[in-house]
């Protein structure tokens, strides 16, 4: 009797938790593509003119490329799956923050506001695929059957990594606000030391230990691998599945340390 | 049983809080800064002891800063004290500053689910309700434009029609009905009548 009461609580607790992530999550999507007539068009395009933008810089003008591919496609495999991460975190110090008024009044799981962000531009990451796709039939590529697997796969590793930095870095912004001023330039450090415009074999040996200790290198990679060569790269994945579960340890600790006081701070 | 009952409550707000200044606020002003650290904390509570019976509505009045708000945010466990027990028996619901909880680009009706939800419904809870609250919000015809084209009587008119449905045990209050129209002020009465509300 009593341990079905509980059962039935933790169940309700549980829909109920996925009920607010499903809503934040919907509010996303449609403040993002009904308030604007090209929703979509933003979400492939702000990666595309990255992507074109690293062609013009270092393709064409320093005549850098990577051997095997054409180098507009392997900066696009690198570059969608970065510009996840990149919003994601990029967006996390206003996580909390911008929802100061319901923190400070209202009692709910604090960190259903990181997860629904990061779970929808998940869902944008997803949604710009077919670009990819298209962008691989134009240069002679081809998709595969890997991808099946490969996407729901590689893309869970992904959202561990990112949702336990986000959350991390929401969390602490709380208490230090200078955070987000330092954000920028660490992500923008990291993308210049994760193999997105450049591929990993290409960084000489001696430096290979540093791409072996970026904690997003082996996603990016496995990424690269699955969208180019239709390789579903299992070591690479499971080295990104052991980053991914330190990233979301790391975030749960600091977030169980310091929410209990968000309340009074945001 | 008392609704809510508050034994002996401090809260003091602590001085990390100064922290908050950011680096550069914190560098420029060093020893302004170790002067604030080295001040007792700001004690917004101090043994506060307080309680509401079933049924009961009560109104707190204060100056500004004197824990109104603080003491509303400890019934609500959106914060911790520092000592002091408190109970509460019931469903809280929250009144919060006007349209807090909501989205002004979404409608009337999916800004109905999205609140209901972060107030601890669950979507169906709110489908089972929806009826309820459009017809209670009296914002039938509006339900399916976007709330910014509202005016701030008719939020916050939204805002306390998904709060009563939310049935509520014990319904907090905070200078939310300042905007309030006197057929929304008719409503608090409609409200606070079956709970405990408080002010």
């Amino acid at each position: 009797m009593t341990t079905l009461t509980i059962a039935s609580a933790t169940h309700r607790r549980m829909s109920y938790v996925a009920d607010l992530i499903f809503v934040l999550v919907q509010k996303e999507m449609k403040v993002r593509y009904k308030n604007s007539a090209l929703g979509y068009a933003w979400s492939v395009a702000n990666p595309l003119l990255f992507a074109a933008v690293y062609y013009v810089a270092l393709g064409v003008f320093l005549r850098f490329n990577v051997p095997g591919y054409p180098y507009p496609l392997f900066l696009i495999a690198g570059q969608f799956p970065w510009q996840w991460l990149a919003t994601s975190v990029g967006g996390a110090p206003m996580g909390f923050i911008a929802n100061a008024s319901l923190i400070k009044k209202v009692r709910f799981p604090r960190f259903v506001l990181i997860a629904g962000s990061v779970l929808s531009d998940a869902i944008h990451f997803l949604l710009t695929i077919p670009v990819i796709v298209l962008l691989l039939l134009w240069y002679g590529f081809a998709p595969s059957w890997s991808w099946l697997p490969g996407i729901p796969l590689i893309g869970l590793a992904q959202f561990l990594t990112v949702y336990g930095i986000a959350l991390a870095v929401a969390s602490v912004n709380v208490f230090f606000r200078d955070l987000e001023r330092l954000v920028g330039i660490f992500l923008q450090a990291l993308f210049f030391l994760t193999p997105v415009v450049y591929s990993a074999s290409i960084v000489p040996s001696k430096y290979q230990v540093w791409i072996g200790l970026n904690p997003i290198a082996p996603l990016i990679r496995a990424w690269q691998k699955l969208f180019l060569d239709g390789d579903l790269d299992l070591h690479l994945v499971a080295a990104a599945y052991l980053s991914g579960l330190v990233c979301l340890a790391v975030g749960s600790l600091v977030y169980r340390e310091l929410s209990p006081r968000f309340g009074e701070l945001v | 049983m008392n609704a809510i009952r508050l034994d002996h409550v401090s809260k003091a707000y602590p001085r990390h809080r100064h922290l908050t200044w950011g680096l550069k606020e914190s560098l420029l002003h060093l020893p302004d800064l170790i002067r604030r650290l080295r001040v007792e904390p700001f004690l917004a509570l101090d043994d506060v002891c307080l309680e509401v019976a079933k049924g009961e509505t009560i109104g707190i009045i204060g100056a500004n800063g004197s824990g109104k708000s603080t003491m509303m945010a400890l019934i609500a466990g959106a914060i911790r004290p520092q000592s002091g027990t408190i109970e509460v028996n019931g469903r809280v619901a929250p009144l919060l500053e006007l349209g807090a909880g909501f989205h002004y680009g979404l409608t009337g009706r999916k800004n109905i689910v999205m609140n209901g939800v972060l107030m601890g419904l669950t979507r169906r809870e709110v489908a089972e309700r929806m009826d309820a609250i459009v017809a209670f919000s009296g914002l039938e015809a509006w339900l399916n434009m976007p709330i910014r084209t509202y005016s701030s009587g008719m939020v916050a008119r939204l805002d306390f029609s998904v709060a009563v449905h939310l049935d509520p045990e014990i319904l907090l209050i905070d200078e939310i009905l300042a905007v309030g129209t006197p057929t929304s002020m008719q409503s608090v009465m409609i409200g606070s009548t079956s709970s405990g509300g408080k002010e």
